[in-house]
């Protein structure tokens, strides 16, 4: 008798508390959600003004030519022998902002060079026009203009007059009223010989910096993938659990913290001997040498956790059916860890992206037009730093080369998870499902309005 | 009698410095069920992992004494060729993260057979053994991990009969299962006693005097009694073994 009662006094007391402590209940968890949302919602606001800024500041001066063209302008002279005496008129309908020369049939636009300068672009030329057919270059050699070539530096007799006239490219040498292009096509149709001129191609491009980089990539994983994924392996099954694999895997864990400017030095003074030949010059090789060192850490260790999540009850069946060890390794380890050693690779790409400290020291910084393994290059993180330390420092370029790092790192990531999904079909615990179940079971936990009113 | 397949002599196993089987003498009847009972922890599992030297790969185990498989020596043999010749299925269904059809072949694959031919033959006839290939026909290409727990069971049983193995070792094989699928299992049972021996490791005794034809009784590490099941039911000779079948307990 008595113990039944003693229970039902535990009972009063927990209902009770449970009706004091309700208001202050629900007004904690209000406070713990709004806090979860504001956080969550300035997290996501400064990324996004972040992106911003950058997309802001860099998208007028993105453009195909940028990815494309080399570093350095190329310069072609010209020279035109026939003098034009006005008699052909050439024809032609010119769009809205072309200026259309009918003495010479060349048409001429307006347009903005990579470093977001005024310049002359050829838009329309005429298969007869003297300009086409009687060209040549320095060396006498024939020579013909295309349409969009950069046009600039040309030197025009003028009828009726004897001192020559220069049409340059800037700004205060022609008339105000009207822009580049009208000017030269108007200069064009009173000159009855070009004595010289300038196509200018190129300038300010990242094509080689692009190309560098994704040659660094390749190369870096080349060199890391096979090595840590095997090293790995030894790690988490062949070796013993001895107190040696212990130490290595905290070196392991060690090695991921040390900054990367360390691992410059160390490529600076060990790769670069050792890949240069006597020159001390530092190369794409020996840079991506010493990326590799950088980011082993990383595969290492993405690679042993995710071997470490495997199923012993997979393994028990795969020997119980007569397997060898290797067998198992390649048919059920390793394709289990597939998404380990996925993110081990994604991670080390960002890493690699973003490398500039270390590859100053490892390989350099001169910017390159034609790239070789064994010659120094800039990556596009160095090229910005190239652009950005001297005394001019170039924004806008600086910024259209990251909004070129971001989509490289997009679609990288894309494919990643692609690869990946492959590898997964038949997995069944994914992660997506974990949350979305965490969600449903969230959402499901609330007073629902129609429960309410029966209540 | 039928001649024996497995003949067990004075076999002591140790994990560590603990003692988990104590002298133990049997000898298996070949192409007839086999069923190991007793209470939790009496070694049955210990007992049944021994046979294809499964329990090499834990950690600190020392076997003594002699199995023989057809007159030969476990021990001396390559385990590799023992699991050819001894398939197991456990007691949680454990199919490989791939399709149906790839995981009924993974054992041949692995011994290097190459034949498709070949291969789809015996993933067919495997299926329609283990009565799967009937609900799995026309998603053989799909995943394993879609098919409910019975068929999961199903289906590891058929991955073990791929192998055509001489001896098929079960350790609870329906304990996770419900009575539907059970049923199914023990009426497979029935039917592949005609080519395979059977070693089957069970909690439930009902489903002992159901399917098999022998039984072994072990209590804490030692075989108290191994009978014909008719017998071992109906007139146990130990004392313990009664106590157990009637379900008292000291």
């Amino acid at each position: 008798m008595n113990e039944v009662n003693l229970t039902k006094n535990d009972q009063s007391i927990i209902q009770e508390n449970i009706k004091k402590k309700r208001k202050i209940v629900i007004l904690k968890n209000g406070l713990y959600r709004f806090i979860t949302y504001f956080f969550s919602s300035i997290t996501i606001l400064i990324t996004a003004a972040v992106l911003i800024f950058i997309f802001q500041k860099g998208w007028n001066t993105l453009s195909f030519d940028l990815l494309t063209s080399n570093n350095e302008k190329t310069v072609m002279s010209f020279k035109c022998d026939k003098e034009n005496d006005n008699s052909k008129n050439y024809i032609y309908t010119p769009l809205e902002n072309e200026f259309f020369s009918s003495r010479w049939g060349i048409a001429f636009t307006d347009s903005k060079d990579t470093s977001n300068e005024d310049v002359v672009l050829v838009s329309y030329i005429d298969s007869s026009s003297p300009l086409l057919t009687n060209l040549k270059d320095e060396n006498d050699n024939s020579m013909i203009i295309k349409k969009g070539d950069q046009i600039s530096e040309v030197i025009l007799n003028i009828d009726n007059e004897i001192i020559p006239v220069s049409l340059g490219n800037k700004a205060n040498s022609k008339p105000n009223d009207m822009t580049l292009a009208k000017w030269y096509q108007e200069t064009f149709d009173k000159a009855y010989k070009i004595k010289r001129g300038q196509i200018v191609s190129g300038g300010n491009g990242i094509r080689g910096s692009l190309l560098t980089t994704l040659l660094m990539i390749s190369l870096t994983l080349l060199f890391s993938l096979p090595l840590g994924i095997i090293a790995a392996i030894y790690l988490s099954i062949y070796a013993k659990n001895g107190r040696i694999s212990g130490i290595i895997k905290s070196a392991i864990d060690l090695l991921s913290g040390i900054p990367s400017i360390i691992y410059g030095l160390l490529g600076a003074i060990i790769f670069i001997p050792l890949c240069s030949n006597g020159s001390n010059i530092g190369s794409i090789l020996s840079g991506s040498l010493t990326l590799a060192l950088m980011v082993l850490p990383l595969i290492m260790k993405n690679t042993i956790e995710s071997i470490k999540t495997i199923d012993s009850s997979l393994i028990d069946g795969s020997l119980a059916l007569a397997s060898s060890n290797t067998q198992t390794l390649f048919k059920i380890i390793l394709p289990n860890s597939i998404s380990g050693i996925l993110t081990g690779t994604i991670l080390s790409i960002s890493r690699i992206i973003g490398e500039s400290a270390s590859l100053i020291y490892a390989v350099g910084t001169a910017i390159k037009d034609k790239i070789s393994i064994f010659e120094p290059s800039s990556t596009l993180a160095v090229h910005i730093w190239n652009l950005m330390h001297g005394e001019n420092p170039n924004y806008e370029i600086a910024c259209s080369i990251s909004i070129v790092i971001i989509f490289i790192i997009i679609i990288l990531n894309i494919l990643l998870s692609l690869i990946s999904m492959k590898f997964n079909k038949n997995i069944k615990a994914n992660s997506n499902n974990l949350f979305s179940k965490i969600k449903m079971k969230f959402a499901a936990n609330k007073i629902k309005k129609e429960n309410k009113a029966n209540v | 009698m039928s001649e024996n397949i497995f003949d067990i002599s004075n076999l002591n196993l140790f994990y560590g410095t603990h003692q988990a089987l104590f002298d133990v003498n049997l000898s298996i009847p070949k192409n007839e069920v086999t069923a190991l009972i007793g209470p939790s922890g009496c070694g049955k599992s210990t007992f049944l992992k021994c046979l294809n030297r499964m329990n090499d790969l834990v950690e600190d185990c020392k076997i003594d004494g002699q199995i023989l498989l057809n007159d030969e020596n476990i021990m001396k043999m390559n385990p590799i060729i023992l699991r050819t010749k001894v398939g197991m299925v456990f007691q949680q269904p454990n199919p490989f993260p791939m399709s149906i059809y790839e995981n009924v072949i993974y054992g041949l694959k692995c011994q290097g057979v190459k034949d498709k031919k070949l291969l789809n033959e015996i993933c067919i006839k495997s299926l329609k053994e283990a009565a799967l290939f009937e609900e799995v026909k026309d998603k053989l290409k799909s995943s394993a991990y879609q098919l409910s727990g019975g068929q999961k069971q199903r289906l590891c049983i058929a991955r073990a009969l791929a192998m055509r193995p001489d001896v098929l070792l079960m350790d609870e094989p329906t304990s996770a299962l419900d009575p539907i699928a059970t049923s199914k299992i023990e009426e497979l049972i029935n039917t592949l006693k005609e080519k395979y021996t059977i070693v089957i490791v069970t909690h439930n005794m009902q489903q002992a005097t159901r399917i098999s034809d022998n039984t072994a009784f072990f209590m804490l590490g030692r075989l108290v009694e191994f009978n014909n099941t008719e017998e071992f039911f109906s007139k146990p000779k130990e004392k313990e073994s009664n106590d157990y079948i009637t379900g008292r307990f000291s």
